[in-house]
């Protein structure tokens, strides 16, 4: 029924006469509070009317409802300790990744959070506080707080796979079919340019922490892949005084960084500058299976124009932009093809697009700005499309066979949606953001398959985690994503497939 | 469900469509700080009477009739003297024919049509929220169309 039986110009009058409000949602806390206000009101009530009733019931009336409480409250808890959130019922079984003694797990991206053993990558607090805050590497990074360390989940068990020795924090991006898992890690050692504790790229193999160190004069480095022949893609400073290199982190990333940045491979512990399609900086953004490395460089130091690239066979491949002057990958698969975004000129917004090894493609021409996050082993591509310059109208999409689809927002109003992965069953995961900007955070974690959108959190059973954002899926369909509890803890989860049960929302 | 999971869910609600509800008790109520007050109140009887609800149909219609609740007790008192039902939205656009008989529609049409038009509710959630059946919800929004209807053709007339 929905979706019909709507009189066009009644939908255009109570547009006008109750327009949708974007102000904020008030904090569930206070819904709690009155919750609770009104409980005791009422009890209070009661207290009068029964005042006669003078033998003990009352008091023992309270007292089992406190110990309900608290017997209610240990159960969320310990529900929730225990990351049970599952029944055979639904099409997924939800497992809350778990910290290590604070309050919030995170994932580090881009990268692979499902290894092929089952394990799931993350960083994940400590109890510890971390000294440094809000000074993290690269500078403003902080996460929260808390120390974390990089965490494998493997068949029921968070392992920490520690940091460099200190009170320092880490983290991981991948791990290859050997264990072997890269990320970063504080070293305690102060940069010189940065003004904060360093990060240096770290292999962690054999439950050691191995600095792989930078280049020479660089403090900072970073480890985002690994490859099965040990080939490790990321980045390092270099010394050399440079102030644009913070913008090929990306729009959002932390300025601050006072010195070139190169793409950089380590090879059984040698590090290697990848070059630069002409300016002074390049960063990795992923390697595939062949060793293959996508990525950003600037191509003029002069004009500050940036370009996507892909390292193979020892050289840097400028894929040029879709026109403009700005281009940049956010992946790439095994057959080395790349996706990212272009501007088509100067002052144009960004559109979606594919090199498929040959020629850019435009993925997006009618969009006023877009994005491509992913693309799988057949060359299907997800991300987001806009038909506007900024705010809303923004949904999710997936490319496949030269024809793009509209991927259909879940969420009413003035959402918009975004997919960020797809796997090579053509399924979609990615997020509703309740509105305006792509600065919004997620609101509702989304999968869409066999073109239908589900809400993931209708697909699992009820849970205190509400699932904001789901990151990764894997071919088994199962996905990693991030969720926040209700005191705004965030949390890292696993949705592992029950293939019995047919995808529904319950 | 269990009441842990009860709450759980009509939080995720909350957060998911704070907005509609929200849109939805300012059409009754006709005033954004009410309309905000109502809403909170309203998720707040949904979880102290959460026990009440048993699984008995579907949660959403539940909490919807929570807010709806809310929001018309809202409304009286803002209305003082007028009873419920009576005074709906509060309608200024006076050269607006259709809004006019928006506001002369009787209450329960009015909650029909704002349920469907704001928070694009289906007939089923419709029913839960306002305790009716799935049958009335559609001979009263057709009702009310056919009056809207009316009112538009004979404006363009």
């Amino acid at each position: 029924v929905s979706g019909v039986e709507k009189l066009p110009e009644l939908v255009a009058l109570l547009d006008e006469l109750v327009p949708f409000d974007d102000g904020l949602c008030p904090d569930w806390d206070d819904v709690l509070a009155r919750a609770q206000s009104e409980t005791a009101r009422s009890r209070s009530r009661k207290r009068v009317r029964w005042s006669w009733f003078r033998t003990g019931l009352p008091i023992l009336a309270s007292v089992a409802i406190t110990v309900a409480v608290v017997v209610f409250a240990i159960g969320i808890r310990a529900r929730h300790a225990q990351g049970v959130g599952g029944s055979g019922r639904y099409p997924y079984t939800l497992l809350d990744v778990g910290t290590f003694g604070g309050p919030s797990g995170f994932l580090d991206l881009p990268g692979v959070p499902i290894t092929s053993q089952g394990s799931v990558l993350s960083a994940a607090d400590t109890a510890a506080h971390d000294r440094d805050y809000p000074h993290c590497p690269p500078p403003g990074a902080c996460s929260d707080r808390y120390i974390q360390h990089a965490a494998v989940w493997q068949d029921g068990q968070l392992m920490d796979l520690g940091a460099l020795p200190g009170q320092n924090s880490s983290g991981i991006y991948q791990q290859n079919s050997s264990g072997v898992g890269v990320g970063a890690s504080e070293d305690g050692l102060r940069d010189p340019f940065t003004k904060t504790v360093a990060s240096v790229a770290v292999m962690f193999e054999n439950g050691k922490v191995i600095n792989l160190g930078a280049l020479p004069g660089g403090y900072e480095s970073g480890a985002k892949n690994i490859d099965d022949q040990g080939q490790v893609a990321g980045f390092s400073s270099n010394g050399i005084r440079d102030f644009f290199a913070c913008y090929l982190f990306g729009a959002n990333s932390p300025c601050g960084w006072p010195t070139q940045v190169r793409a950089v491979v380590w090879r059984h512990g040698v590090v290697r500058d990848l070059g630069t399609l002409g300016g002074s900086d390049a960063i990795v953004t992923a390697q595939n299976d062949r060793g293959e490395i996508a990525g950003q460089s600037y191509s003029s130091d002069t004009n500050l124009t940036i370009a996507p690239f892909l390292w193979k066979n020892g050289h840097m491949i400028n894929l040029g932009t879709l026109g403009g002057t700005s281009g940049s990958a956010n992946w790439l698969n095994d057959s080395g093809e790349v996706v990212g975004q272009s501007n088509l000129s100067y002052n144009s917004g960004y559109n979606a697009f594919l090199w498929n090894g040959r020629r850019m493609i435009d993925l997006t021409p009618r969009a006023a700005r877009a994005s491509a996050n992913w693309i799988n082993d057949r060359g299907d591509v997800t991300g987001y499309t806009c038909a506007t310059g900024n705010g809303p109208g923004c949904t999710g999409f997936l490319w496949r066979h030269g024809k793009l689809t509209v991927l259909p927002i879940i969420l009413r109003g003035k959402a918009w949606a975004s997919g960020n992965s797809v796997n090579n069953l053509d399924q979609v995961v990615g997020a509703d953001y309740g509105c305006c900007s792509t600065d919004d955070k997620p609101v509702l974690a989304a999968l869409w398959a066999n073109g239908h959108a589900y809400d993931l959190n209708k697909l699992v059973a009820p849970s205190a985690l509400r699932l904001i954002n789901a990151n990764y899926i894997d071919d088994h369909g199962d996905i990693v994503g991030f969720g926040t509890l209700p005191n705004g803890d965030q949390r890292m989860f696993l949705l592992t497939r029950n293939t019995t049960v047919p995808l529904q929302n319950k | 469900m269990e009441e842990e999971a009860v709450w759980s869910a009509i939080e995720s609600l909350y957060r998911a469509r704070f907005r509609e509800f929200e849109r939805v008790a300012r059409a009754i109520t006709g005033d954004r700080e009410v309309a905000l007050e109502a809403v909170q109140d309203g998720f707040a009887d949904a979880l102290r009477h959460c026990g009440q609800w048993a699984g008995r149909g579907e949660l959403d219609g539940w909490v919807w009739r929570c807010v709806v609740n809310r929001s018309q007790k809202a409304r009286s008192r803002r209305v003082s003297g007028s009873p419920v039902g009576e005074r709906p939205l509060e309608i200024s656009k006076e050269d607006s024919g259709l809004g006019v008989r928006l506001g002369a529609l009787p209450e329960r049409q009015r909650l029909v049509v704002f349920l469907r038009y704001f928070a694009d509710l289906e007939y089923r959630e419709i029913a839960a929220a306002l305790g009716v059946e799935t049958g009335t919800v559609s001979a009263t929004l057709h009702a009310a169309h056919a009056t809207l209807r009316a009112g538009y053709e004979e404006a363009l007339a």
